[in-house]
């Protein structure tokens, strides 16, 4: 399976940020979900990943093309973009904002347009200025998935919107990737729209990639333990990944394999592991 | 780049009738000190034009779409060009309509074209290096030192401009090259400007 992104040791320095050696790759027909706190570094990972920033180290592949040459202009006719706001002028209407991306995508379909804008109740003829947040989203999405791209990059889409808007923009995606070529970054701090949606986490903290993961490994390798001080001892620490103490005893993420099968483990949400990836205390 | 030119000339339109209205009739009305007003006015049309990108955070967006960075600041030239050429023809024709000789009238409405031309030239680089904020402040400090300097200069050489028949093609040939050096400067701060 060829890889639709490739990313290695890729850094970046602001005076106060910095992302240190982030490597991943995201296999064509998969859905990543990037996800991390607030100033984790997704956005600028996405700037990089579409040259909008120059980075400072690494190598960074997205469609075969780096980023950072004049021949990715070419490549992003096949990448489509939705921002954490639509960023469209505000003097266009949707009409207006196809026949702006017309001319900059050789592959527009104005027909799957018009049936995306009907699909989402999106007005043909209303100023951009004078939609919701929620339209303009769906908006951003609706031009993304109309110029037949391969690749979806998607910073926030979700970000603020009503769960009835953000389930709609996820039944989009998946519709996406049936097509097997068709692969999606998605990068969101809602964890619960990733565990909808997503086949590999890669999870962000403070500038570092601490893990990237197939989601179902995930929620498999991993599990919860709820203790006393005494059972908590008896865990062996390479088991552990972290721990927090809680009112009613100890709380502790763990490598479900190498914890006897003595311990009543809990399944693991996605934000359990993230929870306990960033606030957790090292057990070891 | 069509689309972009859409783009600007639709924020253009949406800018508000006031705007069309005065620049109507600076070009209308057959005086041509109004119609140097009315080129100024057009010259800082660029700059009103990535304001609303800068509202609207759309160079965010343009620079992941698959347009270069020469087109993404060609439309604002190209559709202030176009006005300013819409303005002119307005101009030459109402001039005309109140008895003005032709070829003197062609002549003024260059100079003005051109001299409208080559002050947008100086402005967008500006503008889309700095922003539109920062960039407005540099543009009136450079106004100040180019009316001191022409007002020293005019001390100097006095008249010798105005009797000089080959000014409007001068200014022309200013404004071809202003704008020359505009265009490639403006492409390639135009991204330091959007990271900024």
């Amino acid at each position: 399976m060829n890889n639709a992104i490739e990313i290695q040791n890729l850094r970046k320095t602001y005076p106060d940020f910095a992302l240190q050696d982030v490597s991943f790759s995201v296999p064509e027909g998969t859905i990543l979900g990037l996800v991390g706190e607030n100033g984790a570094g997704k956005s600028t990972i996405i700037n990089l990943l579409m040259g909008a920033v120059p980075r400072d180290g690494g190598a960074v592949s997205v469609l075969g093309a780096d980023p950072a040459t004049p021949a990715f202009t070419a490549a992003k006719q096949d990448i489509g973009v939705v921002l954490d706001e639509a960023y469209f002028p505000t003097s266009l209407d949707a009409r207006g904002v196809a026949y702006m991306m017309r001319s900059a995508y050789r592959n527009w379909d104005d027909k799957h347009f018009s049936e995306l804008l009907r699909r989402l109740e999106l007005p043909e003829r209303k100023l951009f200025k004078d939609y919701s947040r929620g339209m303009r989203m769906k908006l951003a999405i609706a031009v993304a998935l109309s110029h037949h791209a391969r690749l979806l990059v998607m910073d926030e889409p979700t970000g603020g919107l009503d769960p009835i808007v953000r389930d709609d923009i996820l039944d989009l995606l998946n519709d996406f990737t049936r097509d097997e070529r068709c692969t999606v970054l998605l990068s969101s701090h809602i964890v619960s729209d990733l565990e909808k949606v997503a086949d590999l986490i890669a999870f962000l903290h403070k500038g570092r990639l601490l893990f990237c993961e197939e989601k179902d490994r995930l929620l498999e390798d991993y599990a919860l333990l709820r203790l006393t001080r005494a059972e908590y001892e008896a865990v062996p620490r390479e088991a552990i990944v972290s721990a927090r103490e809680g009112r009613y005893g100890t709380e502790a993420l763990v490598r479900r394999a190498m914890v006897s099968q003595a311990f009543q483990a809990e399944h693991a949400t996605l934000e359990d592991v993230i929870l306990f990836f960033v606030k957790g205390v090292d057990a070891k | 780049m069509k689309g972009l030119v859409y783009k600007d000339f639709m924020a253009f339109w949406r800018m508000g009738k006031m705007f069309l209205l005065m620049l109507l009739i600076f070009s209308a009305v057959p005086v041509m000190s109004l119609m140097g007003y009315g080129m100024a006015f057009c010259a800082m049309l660029p700059f009103s034009l990535i304001q609303m990108d800068e509202n609207c955070h759309w160079g965010r967006l343009s620079v992941m779409l698959p347009y270069s960075n020469l087109q993404l600041v060609l439309s604002k030239y190209l559709v202030s060009w176009g006005i300013e050429l819409a303005m002119a023809a307005v101009s030459v024709l109402s001039q005309a309509i109140a008895g003005a000789a032709l070829r003197e009238n062609l002549l003024r409405t260059l100079f003005f074209f051109a001299a409208a031309s080559a002050l947008g030239g100086i402005i967008n680089p500006i503008a889309f290096r700095f922003g539109t904020q920062r960039g407005r402040l540099i543009f009136v400090i450079l106004i100040v030192v180019f009316t001191c300097t022409m007002v020293s200069l005019g001390k100097i050489v006095p008249t010798f401009l105005s009797r000089l028949q080959a000014l409007p093609w001068l200014m022309l040939l200013l404004a071809l090259i202003v704008n020359a050096l505009s265009i490639y400067l403006s492409q390639r701060w135009f991204r330091k400007g959007v990271r900024a």
